[in-house]
């Protein structure tokens, strides 16, 4: 999905450490990105490898990402991407619209699991990465290869 | 006209109630079975269960055919989607939309939601009102010659006892106009100078920013004798 990405070192926004969200951080910091990582609850935040926590190249933040004000904190501001990785597809398009509208963020990488609203979506402009879609597409592919 | 409405708690069944009133044809569109259940028991077959984001729930609650699509839940990425579904999949010309969090009302009204109402916002103007009965509050802006002044209603409290005041010794702010005196019995009337003031009054009058400062401290530390 993502072809020419890592180039680093950018800063990134993330909305949701659950599994998906902290490999991507974790990834992403190992090419020498910046992540911002914004979550509800704390705990979240335990899967985050520590050393990066300590020396600031992954920031933490509690929060909504439904709160401009959180996403303000976290610093929606200052970063080139952002990226709604939560398990709720309308939370996430909520934030996701509210990053490009709202506050001009350069690339905005949404998550919707829903194959409906991700095509919608995607046709509205916004990137779209969606689990079901992806699996969709490799059983169809394997199927048929 | 057809109209659908998503959300069966008590907002989305008051305005669901104020619709079949007005002759309208109407669905209402709610996850919970035990909501929907209520909804027909009150209103007759209008229910539809199921999400407001899934299109297919959407299209049983005709939306094909509606002019108006109203979300009335507590959870602002739902509603903002099930709008934007309206509109982009099933043409409905108009949207309405509540919103739980103020900082949504801007985000709505540039993604085509086409009337965003600010619950929180309502409640605290219901609230300021509440407290400003208490004292002075504002009725409308007029249009400005150079001084900004503006219409308002001056409650007078308790404090101000029930043996009254003459109005002409009511020591009104510079450029401050009596315009109209409600009395607490309810009777409009235009202010006269032998009017007696009492508690429980309203006075509506134009007067200008720094008057209506002076009007609040009066208010509160109640008139000199």
């Amino acid at each position: 999905m993502i072809d020419r990405p890592l180039l680093g070192p950018k800063h990134i926004l993330i909305v949701g450490c659950g599994e998906l969200g902290a490999t991507v951080a974790r990834e992403l910091v190992e090419h020498g990105n910046t992540v911002h990582v914004l979550d509800r609850t704390a705990r979240a935040f335990e899967g985050l490898p520590e050393t990066a926590v300590e020396e600031r190249r992954i920031l933490p933040f509690v929060g909504d990402g439904a709160s401009h004000q959180d996403l303000i904190r976290a610093g929606i501001r200052d970063v080139d991407v952002f990226m709604s990785l939560t398990p709720s597809d309308t939370a996430n398009i909520l934030s996701a619209q509210a990053a490009k509208q709202v506050f001009s963020v350069e690339v905005v990488v949404c998550r919707v699991d829903d194959r409906d609203l991700q095509s919608m979506y995607g046709e509205m402009g916004l990137i779209t990465i969606g689990a079901t879609s992806l699996l969709f597409d490799i059983a169809v592919h394997s199927a048929t290869a | 006209m057809h109209v659908v409405v998503v959300g069966a708690d008590r907002m989305g069944r008051a305005v669901a109630r104020w619709l079949i009133a007005g002759g309208h044809e109407i669905a209402v569109v709610d996850a919970s079975r035990k909501k929907c259940r209520a909804v027909d028991e009150a209103f007759g077959s209008v229910s539809v269960l199921g999400s407001s984001v899934d299109r297919t729930v959407l299209a049983r609650a005709g939306a094909n055919r509606a002019d108006l699509l109203i979300t009335t839940g507590n959870d602002d990425g739902v509603n903002l989607v099930t709008c934007q579904i309206a509109k982009h999949r099933f043409d409905i010309t108009t949207t309405i939309s509540v919103v739980t969090r103020s900082d949504h009302v801007e985000l709505f009204n540039l993604l085509g939601v086409d009337v965003v109402v600010d619950v929180p916002d309502l409640i605290l103007n219901q609230i300021q009102e509440g407290v400003a009965s208490q004292g002075i509050s504002h009725l409308k802006p007029l249009p400005s010659d150079g001084t900004e002044r503006s219409l308002v209603s001056i409650h007078i409290p308790g404090a101000f006892g029930t043996d009254g005041r003459r109005l002409d010794t009511f020591p009104f702010p510079e450029g401050t106009l009596p315009s109209l005196i409600i009395a607490r019995d309810g009777t409009p009337m235009l202010p006269s100078g032998d009017f007696m003031v009492r508690a429980g009054d309203e006075i509506i009058a134009v007067t200008t920013a720094e008057g209506e400062d002076e009007l609040r401290e009066l208010l509160a530390s109640g008139l000199p004798v």
